[in-house]
């Protein structure tokens, strides 16, 4: 049927292009823990603030677009940088419970000092060139000249990070350092080092995929981290906490589950968020170690 | 230093409870505001006695308390609010049976608030308790947010984004300095007594605890069952002071349990009497730190409110809390008369 | 009823694509001693892993007093009467060292699955009967608070009889090395346990320490009449003690016998010196 088609095509690009955001933070999420055995709380919140870091890099600098939005991913790295080692560092030999507890008043602090500094009132974020907003169609189907523009700009990302991890020395190090901190820093690499590019590289990440987000439901408040964060968490934790590839995969799965499910049963759409954590609980009964499965089993 | 015998410590207990009998009954002399701060104060209190059993005592680390608390805070609004105000709020969709036609006592109403979340926690409990530290902490949160979710939804039990109104303001002091008596001494006793050392076991050792004989899992999930029983009471306290209640997740969402986080954190994880101190740190520092959020006037100037500035430094006092002074204020020990008495002591020795 | 009281028939234990004990048996009568050796890493504590019931088995089964005990839980294998101390003490380090000695008898408040368990294998084993101890304990009623006062006045004594009765409100991590070795005994002690599995007791101690251990090993025996399993890598200690040796190494068994013929079993020697020949 004509409409079914088209409404099928659109919810398909729009499932790679949510997937793709999910992604792209989960991919944060992963290699975090991978490397600490942390859940980075304040992952969500990175994402949240780099944001904001455009808004603001565009609207009080008035920068132009592209120089803001690459401002703001700068500025977020470095505020990724910063927090691994005001806060998570310190915490490095401690219980794993407290790195745990500290990230979640991170992302506390991150929230509250949004509401503070930016405002708790939902800004607009109109900061981009208007053609961005332009439908292009396929057949009979109208999509959004932003959602290719999305699912592009993650799969260049995604290309650039495969070409860090396998191409480069500091990427060897990061996979290295997944595996075994003690023994990578016996190898001679400076541990520290490492885990600082994973923080920067992670939030920078995020970074992206919050002006992404922000273009694609216009609007900013403090709290907006949140639930895309912990939804890119429960993609990560699908895919197999600490693999990369099963961030990805995690992260277009969650996608399309989302679209697709409220897409069928429209119903269903004010228990948009629940699928995800549904599922969370499904596959920590099941399969906690997820699809690509990198933890098994621990000596005691 | 001294021992001071059992006869003393039950002396200066009770010369301690009639003092606070006597401060609650005159505490309107403070006026209405202060009233409520200190009824909010016990509130607060009983919330984080019944996390620290779960997080401090236990050692499991759970997000889901605010769940808990809703589910209290909804289910006893639910049974005390009159048939006509149902009538009136639920006008999307008319409020199911029989919860539409049954208008119940606070007593009641609270006891039934705190089964019922209890009913939820072994619900959630018995799948969660399985997965490691992290993984449960996702858990309960991701409950905790499914339960939101569920009270936003469903308008024909919780009247969804519209929220309660006009909930009855029966909690005052009395009921609410009671339940946490009640709060107290339940799980002050539960710690001390051989439930209690099999619960600070499993917290240090679980894999040793299973050695000797103590199953784990079992324990957990009591500690989790009463925990959230005595949050739900918490929250049907909750909904007859605040009068209205909405599942905004900054209301009834993640952001209580960080604050009660927050609590049991500054007071020392596995200490009663920690979580009671840390209570009263966020009442009076979210109160006192409320100034800044509204403009002062200084010599004639005027300095312009801050929204949200109290939650600011609270959350940086909690960092710098967990990175330089991780036990709190009490560890995971109790404050007792013994101790006060060495602390003056000290104090002395010092100044001669 | 059979006269062992372990019996360990082929078992193998794998993890992920490493066997560390491969196709081992083993049995041990009633009020023996006996000693299970190997080089480092040969799988000895796996072994006691499976037979506390840490660890699963792949294959092979294990039976306690006749009663196949196979990937039961710890908590079960323990009520039912096998204790253990740890190669590396593990204390509840923030506890009182009689709180730590206490912690071992609160099974007796919690023991139902076992009892059933036992009843089911053999109805002369009594059948449960439910008790609310739970709310006793919180109400501290009279019922809970006799049981209460006789375990620690019993804990109490342990403490007394592994001379540590004057640490008893010490916090075990404070306690000198030797002392919390002791302490672990005492607690795994409190569980009321027919076999008593220690797993190096002996290490890190000096040779008096050790030599203290030893008659303290033979004493509680005979006062608990305890079936002992150890492991040690202290040689005087086993051959004084011991009346049967295993010797494990890689994961297999490769001698048997008693301490004078395992001491001169050709493949034994090889196992332990064998790498230092080609140093």
């Amino acid at each position: 049927m004509d409409i079914g088609l088209n409404a099928l095509i659109q919810n398909i690009f729009n499932s790679l292009s949510l997937g793709g955001l999910y992604a792209l933070i989960a991919v944060g999420y992963t290699m975090v823990y991978g490397i600490l055995r942390l859940i980075n709380f304040a992952h969500g919140d990175i994402f949240m603030m780099g944001t904001y870091f455009a808004f603001y890099a565009i609207t009080a600098f008035f920068l132009p677009w592209y120089l803001g939005f690459l401002m703001a991913i700068l500025i977020t790295g470095l505020l990724g940088f910063s927090i691994e080692k005001i806060a998570y560092r310190p915490l490095r030999n401690a219980p794993r419970i407290s790195s745990l507890i500290t990230a979640i008043g991170m992302s506390f602090f991150l929230e509250s000092f949004a509401v503070v500094v930016f405002g708790g009132i939902p800004k607009s974020f109109n900061v981009y060139p208007k053609f961005f907003s332009d439908i292009i169609l396929i057949g009979q189907s109208r999509i959004p000249l932003l959602t290719f523009i999305t699912i592009g700009v993650t799969f260049f990302l995604f290309l650039i990070l495969w070409w860090i991890l396998y191409k480069t020395k500091i990427g060897l190090a990061m996979r290295a350092i997944s595996v075994d901190i003690p023994a990578t820093s016996l190898m001679g690499a400076n541990v520290n080092n490492i885990i600082s590019t994973t923080f920067v590289l992670g939030s920078a990440f995020a970074a992206v995929a919050g002006i992404l987000w922000a273009m694609k439901y216009p609007q900013v408040q403090p709290y907006m981290g949140f639930t895309p964060g912990l939804k890119a968490f429960i993609a990560a934790v699908i895919g197999g906490i600490g693999s990369i590839q099963g961030a990805i995969v995690g992260g277009f799965l969650l996608g399309f589950l989302e679209i697709m499910i409220v897409g069928f049963f429209p119903s269903l759409a004010g228990y948009r968020d629940v699928f995800a954590y549904v599922v969370l609980i499904a596959i920590l009964m099941f399969r906690p170690t997820g699809i690509f499965k990198i933890y098994s089993e621990q000596k005691v | 230093m001294k021992k001071i015998s059992l006869k003393i410590n039950l002396i200066l207990t009770i010369a301690f409870l009639i003092g606070i009998y006597f401060f609650l009954s005159n505490v309107n002399i403070l006026g209405d505001y202060w009233s409520r701060i200190v009824t909010l104060v016990a509130i607060y209190s009983i919330m984080a006695v019944s996390y620290t059993l779960v997080n401090g005592i236990t050692g499991i680390f759970s997000l889901g308390q605010a769940g808990f608390i809703a589910i209290g805070a909804y289910t006893s609004a639910l049974l005390t609010l009159s048939i006509q105000q149902k009538e009136m709020s639920f006008f999307i969709q008319p409020l199911i049976w029989p919860l539409n036609s049954i208008q119940i006592g606070f007593l009641p109403a609270t006891i039934i608030g705190g089964l019922v979340a209890a009913f939820f926690a072994f619900l959630i409990g018995y799948p969660s308790l399985r997965l490691t530290g992290d993984y449960f902490a996702i858990a309960t949160l991701a409950f905790a947010e499914i339960i939101r979710i569920l009270i936003q939804n469903l308008y024909g039990v919780t009247n969804g984004t519209l929220g309660l109104k006009g909930i009855n303001p029966y909690t005052n002091v009395w009921w609410a300095w009671s339940w946490l008596l009640v709060t107290v001494i339940v799980i002050g006793s539960l710690k001390y007594s051989s439930y209690g050392r099999a619960l600070r076991a499993i917290s240090e050792d679980p894999v040793a605890a299973k050695v000797m004989g103590i199953d784990v899992f079992r324990h957990q999930m009591m500690a989790f069952v009463i925990s959230g029983f005595f949050a739900g009471v918490s929250g049907a306290l909750y909904a007859h002071w605040i009068t209205t209640l909405d599942p905004r997740p900054t209301s009834l969402g993640v952001m209580l349990t960080f604050y009660v986080l927050i609590m049991i954190v500054i007071g020392g994880l596995g200490s009663i009497t920690g979580a009671i101190l840390g209570a009263i740190f966020f009442a009076f520092v979210s109160q006192w730190l409320r100034i800044f959020e509204s403009n002062i006037t200084i010599f004639g100037f005027t300095i312009p409110g801050v929204p949200g500035m109290s939650m600011l430094i609270l959350s940086v006092l909690f960092i710098i809390v967990m990175i330089f002074w991780r036990r709190g204020l009490m560890g995971k020990e109790e404050l007792n008369w013994q101790k006060i008495y060495n602390f003056f002591k000290k104090v002395e020795v010092q100044n001669e | 009823m059979s006269e062992n009281v372990l019996k360990i028939d082929g078992m193998t234990v794998r993890f992920g694509g490493l066997t560390a004990v491969d196709s081992f048996s083993m049995y041990i009568n009633k009020g023996e001693l006996i000693g299970l050796i190997g080089p480092n890493g040969a799988g000895k504590t796996t072994v006691f892993n499976a037979i506390t019931g840490i660890y699963k088995p792949q294959s092979g089964r294990i039976f306690f007093k006749g009663i196949d005990i196979t990937g039961q839980s710890p908590q079960l294998i323990n009520q039912i009467g096998i204790a253990r101390t740890f190669q590396n003490i593990r204390l509840f380090s923030d506890m009182s060292v009689i709180e730590n000695v206490m912690v071992g008898q609160h099974s007796y408040f919690t023991n139902g699955k076992a009892l059933k368990f036992l009843h089911k294998h053999n109805s002369e084993y009594p059948k449960p009967s439910w008790k609310p101890w739970l709310v006793s304990a919180i109400l501290k009623m009279p019922s809970y608070l006799k049981v209460e006062k006789a375990m620690k006045d019993k804990a109490f004594e342990l403490l007394k009889r592994m001379g540590l009765q004057k640490y008893a409100d010490y916090k075990a991590s404070s306690l000198p090395y030797g002392q919390q070795r002791k302490v672990e005994i005492a607690r795994a002690l409190a569980t009321n346990p027919s076999l008593l599995i220690l797993d190096e007791p002996a290490a890190g101690m000096n040779p008096h320490e050790s030599e203290e251990l030893l008659e303290t090993v033979k004493e509680i025996m005979k006062e608990f009449s305890l079936t002992i399993l150890l492991i040690e890598h202290d040689m005087k200690f086993v051959m004084n003690l011991c009346e049967r040796i295993y010797v494990l190494d890689y994961g297999r068994l490769i001698s048997h016998g008693s301490p004078y013929e395992v001491q001169n079993d050709k493949k034994v020697i090889e196992a332990y010196l064998g790498d230092e020949v080609y140093a």
